[in-house]
Parts: C-alpha cells; sequence; structure tokens
C-alpha cells in the first residue's frame, strides 16, 4: 500500500505531471500566478478537490449508475468547490477577491475529472485519494514555481517581503513588467516542461 | 444493469444530500462572510477617499471615525430620516481626510457582462476626482477585470468632472488618453482605457456622465 502510493506520488508529480505532461489546467497556471501566496492557495485548493472528490467517488464508485457517471462527477465535484470557495470567503476574503472566478473554475478544471475517470472509479478510496494529493500536488508545484519566479522578476518580492535589495533598485535595476501579465507565465511555463523533459520528467514512462 | 428506478432514486437521493450540504455550509458561515463584505465596503470608501488602512482590524474604527453616511433628495437636500437607497435619494459619505473633508458617493453601471459597482471620492466642491475603487463586478479577468487595478483608478485621480462650469464627466479613451481626439479639448477628463476591454472601458465612461449628474444639486448649493 505505501509503495503504492509513494510510486503514485512519484508518477503524478514527476513523470505525468498533469500540468508539465499531461498539459491540463494550464488556464489557472497562467491566470492566478502573479504572487506566489495566491499560486499556493489555488494550488492547496485544487489538491484538496482532487483528493477529496477521488475519495468520494471512489467510495460509492460501485453505486453510480453508469448511464449518469459524469453528471454525478461534476455533482460532487461542483460542490466541493462550492465549499471552498464559501470557506475562502469566510476566512481569506482577500483572497477569494484576488483568485475571483478561478476558484469556481476548478470545476471545470480537467484534472479533477480526469483523475475521477481515470483513476477514482478503478481503485480504492483511499489510494484514490492519495492519487489527488498526488496529482493537486503535481499542479501546486508547477504553479508554485512560475509563482515565485513571477514575483521575484515583476515585483522583486517573495510572498510579499522584498528579496531583491534596495540598492539593486538604486543602481538602475527595474522589474519586469512582461512577468505581471499572463504571456509571462505562458513562456515560464513552456521554459519549466523543457527543464522537466531534459532532466528525464513528464515523459509519462512508468 | 441496474434499471431506471435505481437511477432516478440515485439522483434524488444524491441532489438532497448534495442540497443540505451546501445549504449547510452557507448557513453557518454567512454571518463571517457579511462581516467580511461589510468591512470590504467601508474598506473601499476609505481607500477611494485616498485613506488606506493596513489592519484589517482598524478599518471599522477608521471608518466610524472619519466616516459620516448622508442620504440627499433629488434637489440636494440633507435628507433626516432615510429608509433605502431609492431613485428620489441618494447615498453620499462625508470623510474626514487628512487635510480636508470629501465625499464619496457609490457608483454603479454597466460592464460587458457585469454590473459594476464602485466608489468615486470627489472633493469639498463635487467637481475634482480624488479617487476611485471598484469593489464588485464580473468582466473578464485580465481585461475588463482591469478595472480594479491600480493603475486604472490612479489614472482618475486629479481629473476633472467639469469643463468651464459645464459637466462633462469623464471620457475614457481607447488605449492612451494622448492619442485621442477629445485629449486636446478636454486633457483634464479622460483617462486611458484598457485595451481589450472596449465595452468595460465605454461602460465607466457612461456610468461617470450619469451617476455624478445625481449629486450635481448637492455640490452646487454647498
Amino acid at each position: 500500500m505505501l509503495a503504492q502510493i509513494k510510486k503514485n506520488m512519484y508518477e503524478s508529480i514527476w513523470k505525468s505531471n498533469p500540468i508539465a505532461f499531461q498539459v491540463l489546467g494550464v488556464c489557472s497556471a497562467l491566470a492566478v500566478t502573479v504572487k506566489l501566496e495566491d499560486s499556493l492557495v489555488m494550488g492547496i485548493a485544487l489538491m484538496l478537490v482532487v483528493a477529496f472528490s477521488n475519495f468520494t467517488l471512489s467510495s460509492i464508485r460501485h453505486y453510480i449508475p453508469n448511464r449518469i457517471r459524469i453528471i454525478v462527477e461534476l455533482a460532487v465535484i461542483s460542490s466541493l468547490v462550492n465549499v471552498i470557495d464559501e470557506l475562502l470567503l469566510a476566512f481569506y476574503f482577500d483572497m477569494s477577491k484576488a483568485l475571483s472566478v478561478f476558484v469556481s473554475l476548478i470545476i471545470t478544471n480537467c484534472i479533477v475529472m480526469g483523475r475521477a475517470e481515470a483513476f477514482a472509479l478503478a481503485n480504492t478510496p483511499l489510494l484514490s485519494f492519495w492519487d489527488g494529493i498526488g496529482n493537486g500536488m503535481g499542479y501546486a508545484v508547477i504553479l508554485a514555481m512560475i509563482g515565485s519566479l513571477r514575483e521575484i522578476f515583476g515585483s522583486g518580492s517573495l510572498l510579499g517581503v522584498q528579496v531583491i535589495p534596495s540598492f539593486l533598485f538604486d543602481l538602475g535595476y527595474v522589474n519586469n513588467g512582461l512577468m505581471l501579465i499572463p504571456p509571462a507565465a505562458f513562456i515560464l511555463l513552456g521554459l519549466i516542461i523543457w527543464t522537466f523533459k531534459a532532466l528525464g520528467g513528464a515523459n509519462g514512462d512508468n | 444493469m441496474r434499471g431506471s428506478k435505481y437511477t432516478i432514486f440515485f439522483t434524488l437521493a444524491m441532489c438532497l444530500l448534495i442540497s443540505t450540504l451546501l445549504a449547510g455550509t452557507s448557513w453557518i458561515l454567512k454571518d463571517r462572510q457579511d462581516f467580511n463584505k461589510k468591512i470590504d465596503v467601508q474598506k473601499n470608501i476609505l481607500s477611494a477617499a485616498g485613506i488606506n488602512v493596513a489592519n484589517v482590524q482598524d478599518v471599522e474604527e477608521t471608518y466610524n471615525q472619519r466616516v459620516r453616511s448622508m442620504f440627499i433628495s433629488k434637489d440636494g437636500k440633507i435628507m433626516d430620516t432615510v429608509a433605502n437607497d431609492t431613485l428620489d435619494c441618494k447615498q453620499i459619505f462625508k470623510i474626514k481626510t487628512l487635510t480636508d473633508h470629501a465625499f464619496v458617493y457609490p457608483i454603479v453601471g454597466k460592464g460587458l457582462w457585469s454590473t459594476l459597482y464602485g466608489y468615486l471620492a470627489v472633493g469639498a466642491s463635487g467637481k475634482s476626482i480624488i479617487g476611485i475603487t471598484f469593489y464588485k463586478h464580473g468582466e473578464t479577468p485580465g481585461l475588463g477585470a482591469e478595472i480594479e487595478k491600480k493603475w486604472f483608478c490612479s489614472n482618475f485621480i486629479g481629473k476633472t468632472l467639469y469643463n468651464n462650469d459645464k459637466f462633462t464627466g469623464i471620457f475614457v479613451a481607447k488605449g492612451k488618453a494622448k492619442n485621442d481626439v477629445k485629449y486636446k479639448m478636454y486633457p483634464n477628463s479622460i483617462v486611458d482605457g484598457i485595451s481589450g476591454a472596449t465595452i468595460t472601458s465605454k461602460g465607466v465612461e457612461k456610468m461617470l456622465s450619469i451617476v455624478p449628474l445625481q449629486y450635481h444639486n448637492f455640490f452646487n448649493k454647498e
């Protein structure tokens, strides 16, 4: 069991990373990665949704009528997303505003449905839960990478703390405005996928 | 293969369970969410007038110290007792700023997909703009949603709603204000638009040509 979870984690983060290899969930990866904090919250939100939707769907997989399978999946996923959205509104209001529609758009994030269809319906609840954590982590890791790079070079800070020393600004260093707009995330994502592949990851081999 | 009866039963049970869950969550969290929204509105009113409060905890206190909410009638008189913000009466906030006082009033208008809600802060004469904020809208992120960003809102600071004592509103240019034909006539009443969000920009322009007029009588009486 533990070995299986470990292998599953390794695969979903490194070998078949949902963003880098399967190229799923790219939309939000481009949109909410201006700051590391936003990226982390988004990553964690998605991880929780995939994990719990996988768990729930896997627990009731023998009872789901096949004809309405997809609708059941969507209903479970969208209620989980709604709950997360409500929690953010109640406890993390500014973040909820910063992430705006992208939290609700987790419903349509292909990673969630993809894992439900491909994994949860064929495996035990516990294994599915960890598969969700793994895939969510794969997504979160990429988001965190893009988020840190964009925040460092776009705003000179990391998690809101200035990291580029101010004497560099005195010497004429300026923040890169390109980093603040979505195309920068696209370019960075390309570079990250390239790095993954060059190092032997994201090739889908098992 | 199970029959249709099972499918229908399953669907009903699922719907019941999920709706209970969602209604429950929303019911439990409602108080906190309402509180957050209230603080957010107060923060927006303050920040439209250029007062930024760093700590969420201090917002309510600062608001109570500096802001006085008033209602005015159509002909600009301050009303004593009013229940709702109807067509005939408008809400306005008088705010103590560091040096002087300012007025903030709510602005509402149509964007591309949604209604835009915000606050406009004007000087004591009601002519020059001190600041503007948008706190609720459903525009496209990255395009129309840019209206709530600092770069767009700070465009408005120092602009004037009146030219030669005539109300002109604020024009939102297509692209850079300097390249717009209206810039020559009204250099103090035109701001940069948002590229890729022409309809949202036009919505803001329209809103600023309608709402401030409703306060015209109030300011010209004082």
